[in-house]
């Protein structure tokens, strides 16, 4: 009798950390900024509607965002960026496939602000490039926010601006994303 | 004023007007929002998902118009899920499907007492595209969004309002 409570007990026990194992955290309305202005002109965008996910468990980290749904405040950037550099009718997502290589000093259950380094995959108008960045992953009870800031070079992916603009726009893009994620069910 | 001075002066005021509007509409102009105009159709999520379903790239096609700057679509649906922190919320199209909406800070904030889960609501929005409607490639891996949201599938909408 003993022996089989302690099989159940070890069994739902599983079944339990199976489950604790499988908790993940997402968002799909992250926030992607960047800027690629020179102080000549601003040319800044933002995409609210960013899907990320993180697996606490191993500190892989994906992000998935639409080309089109970057906002500018100009109509002739906009088109620009989406007909001319992007080309967003033929590449029509960008993603991010990575890791939290520092994820075993996040603890996801204290309230805190950690640091983080991620290490992974971009692709965009459709070139692959391994990228690293660093951030902040802030802990505030259900609330997990990331940040981060880092640039890309628009040549390393084969995005290319004509000389006649080239002043306006800058090659090295900063980028900066805040993500609030929520435990999913 | 001599009349031949007055055509001149009436010349070189509408060359300067006109250039002037000219250039704002070239080089200053705001991009087109659902907020502040009307939607090119409008539909219930359960249709769209159909219409999706049944052909996603001939859809994507479809809502995106004729410009590729995406369609101004009203949506009729339930609100499935709300994140004010984002300005955005979320419509339940059924069968995993879900309309992604993201709107202006302020406009949220000021509206945000008419937004509630579970509440039928009618949202206008610029459709920017589709995901999770590819078919996967026998041996294609599994992406960890997939693996966190199996068989989801979306569209999004941006610079959304409510539908009047």
């Amino acid at each position: 009798m003993n022996k089989k409570i302690i099989l159940v007990a070890i069994s739902l026990f599983s079944v339990f950390f199976g489950i604790a194992q499988k908790k993940y955290l997402s968002t799909k309305t992250g926030q992607i900024n960047f800027d690629a202005g020179t102080g000549v002109e601003e040319i800044k965008a933002v995409n609210k509607s960013v899907t990320t996910v993180i697996d606490p468990a191993t500190g892989k980290i994906e992000f998935s965002l639409l080309i089109k749904g970057f906002e500018f405040k100009n109509a002739l950037m906009q088109d620009h960026f989406n007909e001319n550099y992007m080309e967003s009718e033929k590449y029509p997502k960008s993603t991010f496939k990575g890791t939290i290589t520092n994820i075993d000093k996040v603890n996801f259950t204290q309230n805190g602000t950690y640091p983080v380094s991620v290490k992974g995959s971009l692709e965009m108008h459709g070139v692959k490039k391994e990228i690293e960045a660093v951030g902040k992953v802030k802990v505030s009870g259900t609330d997990i926010i990331a940040t981060s800031d880092f640039s890309i070079l628009l040549e390393d992916f084969e995005i290319q601006v004509p000389k006649l603009v080239g002043d306006k726009l800058a090659n090295k893009v900063k980028i900066s994303l805040k993500c609030n994620y929520k435990p999913l069910n | 004023m001599s009349k031949k001075k007055i055509i001149w002066l009436s010349i070189i005021l509408t060359i300067v007007v006109g250039g002037g509007f000219g250039y704002y509409y070239a080089f200053k102009r705001k991009p087109a929002t659902a907020q502040d105009s009307k939607p090119d159709i409008t539909v219930k999520a359960e249709e769209l998902l159909k219409d999706f379903e049944n052909n996603y790239k001939d859809a994507d096609k479809k809502y995106l118009g004729a410009d590729k700057k995406g369609e101004n679509i009203g949506v009729n649906g339930k609100i499935k899920e709300l994140t004010p922190e984002n300005s955005s919320l979320i419509i339940d199209g059924g069968n995993s499907f879900e309309i992604i909406c993201t709107f202006d800070e302020n406009y949220f904030k000021t509206n945000s007492n008419k937004f509630e889960i579970g509440k039928e609501i009618s949202i206008k929005g610029i459709y920017t595209g589709c995901e999770g409607f590819e078919e996967k490639k026998p041996d294609e891996e599994m992406s960890l969004i997939e693996e966190a949201n199996p068989n989801e599938k979306s569209i999004k909408l941006k610079t959304c309002a409510i539908n009047n």
